[in-house]
């Protein structure tokens, strides 16, 4: 997956720790954030301060957190299976909570994994590197449908062995 | 002889003299009667006037009672809420507490990691133990987010297969097999009331401590056993699943499930501490952990209608039981004896 990734986080130490580390483990996509709820909205809706497309293309992936300031990380994953251009969203909730109420939640509205932000730079690191081989090396992920993104590299390696 | 007349006239006024006196008689008569009559109707007045006041009174008592009632209910309703955002809040306060601690941690370790060279090991030590106090203060959080889950919670009873319960928890544990650890059930275990997650809490955390709090050395053994006991052997009302006694409390069977341990034991002194919150009985560096296990196995226990105790000597081990209610339905027939 070549698309960037939106990062929907509002505390400031999570979002530093984040870049931080996913430089570190050679992740190339563009790391787009975005610091509360009304904003994520605004990005995969092309509104306001993101209504250029060209300059705020649609993420490939979203890591949403639940708790966020001015509208939930359930409102902005409702929005986005809600709309034609983003259903297909690769949406990974990465959140403080387990609770179990927060986990039904979240797949029920469609989530595609839950992830909990772990204590420890070492866990976060071990969390994001599963993230780039699962979901951004292994995973083939949908088309975005718009006419402008370049094809996606086709050199996705193949996990499963042909049968003999 | 006396004259007729004279005599008809001596009966005459003998006859009017006895009419006036009866006369005067009866005027005394009904001049009493009017008398009784006067008092009875004050009488009946004052007593209508009573009755009329004590059905006034009963009909403002039936009123007040009313808005009482509907005042009780509308303050168990409004505690209900205030409990119930009350424990959002604090789920939301631990979570919030949460995140500072994932700064503290992540930039001392950042520092560890790719400033080493820069510092000393004077000032590595240092970072290792902020990032140490980071967890251990986010341990503690974690611990009351557990507790205040296990309160608020709804917990609706049903029959457990005790048994299987406890063969699945033991498994998930890799550090708890053999022969590290040798845990001994003598089942099978019977099927008990009671709910899932908080039956694997208890499980979970008694067989932990088991485990945890041994002499140094000293391979863990526990044996878990269990028994149909009379209700009335504590001499305390046992409660039913919903928490109010029972009115037969006396002759219920319950089931108290063992677990024997080889541990370091309990002194008679500190008997009571063990169930407090965060209450610890030995220093951190002989053995790790919050304080909260017992905790919140009492809570849990007290949640599913059960008690919990134990039986220890300092150094010699300790047998912790706890008691549940017998699966409605099995077995069909009991009695004692």
């Amino acid at each position: 997956m070549t698309a960037p990734l939106l990062l929907v986080e509002d505390e400031d130490a999570s979002v530093f720790f984040f870049q931080h580390v996913t430089k570190k483990l050679g992740i190339t996509n563009e790391l787009r954030v975005v610091r509360d709820g009304r904003a994520a909205l605004d990005y995969l809706e092309g509104t306001g301060p993101f209504a250029d497309r060209v300059g705020h293309p649609l993420p490939g992936l979203v890591i949403l957190d639940v708790r966020l300031p001015r509208a939930t990380g359930f409102e902005v994953l409702e929005l986005i299976r809600a709309r034609p251009e983003t259903r297909n969203l690769i949406v990974l909730m990465m959140t403080a909570s387990g609770s179990e109420e927060d986990i039904e939640k979240a797949y029920r509205l469609g989530a595609n994994a839950y992830l909990i932000k772990p204590l420890g730079l070492e866990n976060l690191e071990a969390l994001i590197r599963s993230i780039r081989d699962f979901w951004l090396t292994q995973n083939h992920a949908p088309s975005l449908n718009q006419s402008w993104q370049p094809q996606e590299a086709m050199g996705n390696p193949s996990v499963l062995p042909t049968s003999a | 002889m006396t004259n007729p007349l004279d005599a008809a006239a001596i009966s005459a006024a003998a006859i009017n003299e006895a009419l006036l006196i009866a006369g005067l008689h009866q005027h005394e008569l009904t001049a009493e009667a009017d008398k009784l009559n006067a008092r009875l109707a004050t009488e009946i007045a004052v007593r209508h006037h009573a009755e009329t006041a004590l059905e006034l009174a009963n009909a403002q008592l039936a009123d007040q009672a009313d808005k009482l009632e509907l005042l009780v209910v509308e303050r168990t309703e409004k505690l209900r809420e205030t409990v119930s955002e009350l424990e959002g809040f604090s789920y939301s306060v631990a979570h919030d507490l949460r995140a500072p601690l994932r700064g503290m941690q992540g930039f001392a370790r950042l520092l560890q990691l790719e400033h080493a060279a820069e510092l000393g090991p004077v000032a590595r030590g240092y970072l290792e133990r902020i990032a140490s106090s980071a967890s251990r203060m986010d341990s503690l959080i974690q611990d009351v987010l557990n507790y205040t889950r296990i309160s608020r919670a709804d917990a609706p009873l049903m029959q457990v297969n005790l048994d299987r319960l406890v063969r699945d928890i033991i498994v998930t544990y890799p550090g708890w097999q053999a022969p590290d650890v040798a845990i001994k059930i003598e089942g099978p275990l019977p099927p008990v009331l009671g709910h899932e997650g908080l039956l694997t809490q208890c499980v979970s955390n008694l067989l932990s401590n088991a485990v945890k709090f041994v002499a140094a050395g000293v391979v863990p053994h526990v044996r878990i056993w269990a028994e149909e006991v009379p209700a009335s052997s504590s001499q305390i009302p046992w409660p039913a699943a919903d928490g109010k006694p029972l009115a037969n409390w006396a002759e219920q069977i319950v089931v108290r499930v063992w677990f024997e341990n080889n541990g370091i034991g309990i002194a008679s002194k500190d008997r009571d501490r063990v169930f407090q919150m965060f209450e610890r009985l030995n220093p951190t560096e002989q053995f790790e952990g919050t304080g909260i296990g017992l905790t919140i196995v009492r809570k849990a226990v007290d949640r599913m209608g059960g008690r919990i105790g134990f039986e220890s000597e300092l150094g010699q081990g300790s047998r912790f039981w706890i008691e549940l209610h017998q699966a409605p339905g099995f077995p069909a027939e009991r009695t004692l004896g």
